[in-house]
Formats: structure tokens, sequence, C-alpha cells
């Protein structure tokens, strides 16, 4: 649960990408229905759902919770006469679901966070190319999902750049400032000596961060005009 | 000249910034400094003990930050006003600090006389 929590993906709105590879999924294996899940403590989510107009389901009643307990495709051809999904609510019930194959999305660091599946009314078997295209699918559905990770990681790293360039950098200018305008230059000259100090110490870690990109080489630091501060504003 | 001196509160985890902050103002002669707090969570409790015309709160705290402070001196010194005084630049959190309860928004770097100004608007009613 903690690696679906860091994801961050349940309740989000639809997404275009995912979309695709569910109507991709069920036109391949020609069948009517195809779901990205993803699992919660006490339902499975859909991430994208294509041919049911359905967003969750409980974990109990839902065939996609076997699979996600498992490292391997799941797979049910005819659910209508398999012990595992016989009395399984929408096998019996009105939806009669007879084919279910499903993938889990195994994420790099081996968790699993639902399944890509497809689902039909007709019993059906698998080829191994089939096997093999569903678990491609599912790669690119995680992909996609590491994808909007990184973006939001990032997005945080830079959020934590600049509170840190506030705590460390502002705030003593703020004092200098202070200090200034209350006619105490030697205060103020010490404010801006340690400030000068935490600014070029970001700077010399915002480069270290960045690794072999972050390298200064000849012809890095030609600018295209001369530094200029800013004018005061009044 | 002490019964109408403006009781203030000063929370900023920056001592210099505070420890300055309180020489001014005093030497101003029109305010007096009851209380500092280097966190949040010790601005509520410095407030509710004091009761003071008016809170100098920053934002970026220790334990409790500004925003999540607002309201709780509010709930425990009901007639205290609340300037936030913060190194963030207007248009990145001064309406959420005055939707939270802050009676106004000083940004750090503005001239002293801006915060000697603000104070005593926002305490005028009261004095």
């Amino acid at each position: 649960m903690a690696a679906v929590r860091r994801y961050d993906v349940l309740d989000t709105p639809p997404d275009g990408a995912f979309d695709r590879v569910t109507a991709l999924a069920a036109r391949l294996f020609d069948v009517p229905i195809s779901i990205v899940s993803i699992v919660d403590t006490d339902r499975i989510w859909f991430k994208s759902h294509h041919g049911i107009d359905v967003e969750q389901i409980d974990r109990e009643a839902g065939l996609c919770a076997s699979a996600i307990c498992q490292d391997d495709p799941w797979l049910v051809t005819n659910a209508g006469v398999d012990v595992r999904t016989i009395d399984n609510p929408l096998v019996a019930g009105e939806l009669g679901l007879r084919f279910y194959f499903g993938v889990p999305l195994t994420t790099a660091d081996g968790y699993n966070l639902g399944t890509l599946n497809v689902i039909g009314v007709e019993p059906r078997e698998v080829t191994e190319d089939e096997v093999a295209t569903l678990k491609d699918l599912a790669a690119i559905v995680v992909d996609e999902l590491e994808v909007r990770l990184a973006a939001r990681q990032k997005l945080e790293e830079r959020r934590r750049r600049a509170l840190e360039l506030n705590d460390d950098v502002v705030q003593g200018l703020a004092l200098a400032q202070l200090a200034l305008d209350s006619g105490r230059g030697e205060q103020a000259r010490s404010a801006v000596s340690s400030t000068l100090r935490a600014a070029q110490s970001i700077v010399g870690e915002l480069l270290e961060a960045a690794g072999e990109k972050g390298k200064l080489r000849p012809g890095d630091l030609v600018r295209e005009a001369p530094a200029a501060l800013p004018k005061p504003s009044g | 000249m002490i019964d109408s001196q403006i009781r203030i509160v000063l929370a900023d985890d920056t001592v210099e910034y505070r420890q300055l902050l309180r020489l001014i103002l005093e030497q101003d002669g029109r305010f007096q400094v009851v209380g500092e707090a280097s966190d949040g969570e010790e601005a509520v409790r410095v407030a509710e003990q004091e009761q003071p015309d008016a809170v100098v709160i920053d934002l970026a705290m220790p334990v409790l930050d500004g925003l999540q402070a607002i309201p709780r001196i509010q709930a425990a010194s009901p007639d205290t006003s609340i300037v936030v005084l913060s190194g963030f630049a207007r248009g990145v959190i001064d309406l959420d600090s005055l939707a939270r309860g802050a009676s106004a928004y000083v940004e750090k770097g503005e001239a002293f006389s801006t915060i000697v100004t603000t104070l005593l608007d926002v305490t005028a009613a009261k004095v």
C-alpha cells in the first residue's frame, strides 16, 4: 500500500495515456472490456476503464485482487466453470463475465500497484504472443506512472530548494537590511557576509547535484550580457 | 506612558532578526515587546499567556509554521491582531495569510517604517 501511496494515483482524473492503453488492449484481444486497476486497502480503483462504466469495485468482489497478489499473469479462460471464480458476483450475476486475463503492474522496485487486464463475456484462451503483448502494455502503464512520479518529485525538489533559499538567503538579507535601516552597519556587514557564504554553498550544492552535467567547462561562464543586479524598485 | 504602549509578541526563528526587531521597536517608544517565540507552537503559548495587542509572526518556522499558528493564536487570544512579517514576496502566500486570520502582511525587506505604521494601524481600534 505504501507503494500505491507513493505513486499518488488513487482518485486522480482520467488520463488519455492510460485510456489509450486500455482501448488498444481491448482491440488487440477482441474483448469488450479492459481496465487499469489500482489496489487500495478496501477497494480496487480503476485508473482507466474501457468498455465498462464503473470507477471502482469492492476488493472482495473484484477479480483483480487475486491477480495483484501474485507476480505472474492471472488467467481465467472460463469463469463459469473455474472454481476460483464460479461464485463471483461478476461472473454469476448480470455481467456474466467469462474471460479474465490480468498482468500485475510491477514497479521497478518490485511492488505490485494493480493490474492491466482484459475481460470478455465468452470463454477464451490466450496465446504466448498475447501474454507477451499484455505484459508489454502493462510495462507501458508502469512507465507512464514512473514518469508522473518523477515529474512530481522534481516539483517537490524545486519547492524544497525555494524554501531553502528563503531560509538561508532571504532571511539573511532581510536581517542585513533591518540592521542598515537602524544604522547598525557592523551587524549588516556580518549578516551580508554569512548570507554570501550561504548562497555560495547553495550554488555549489546545486552544481554538485547535477553531477557531470553540473561540471563547469571553459566557455560555460560566458554570459550573454554583463552581470547586472536588478535596479531598486523604490 | 507605559500603559499606552502597544504590547507586542515577536515570533521568528531567526534569533538575530527577532532581537534586532525588538531593539528597534522598543527604541521607537510606542511599543513594548512582552514576549518572543522561535516557533509556531511557542508563539501560540506566549500569545495565550500575554494576550498582547499584536503578534508579529514569521511564516517559515519549526514545529508549527505561521499559517498553522495564525488561527490558533486567534483562538487563544481573540483580541490580538496578527501581522505576518515574511521573507516571501507578496503574491506567494500573503492572501493565504489574510484568509487564515492575519490582519496584515508585510514583506521582510520593506522599510522598517512600514512595520511600524502597520502595527499602529492594526492596533488603532484598540488603543
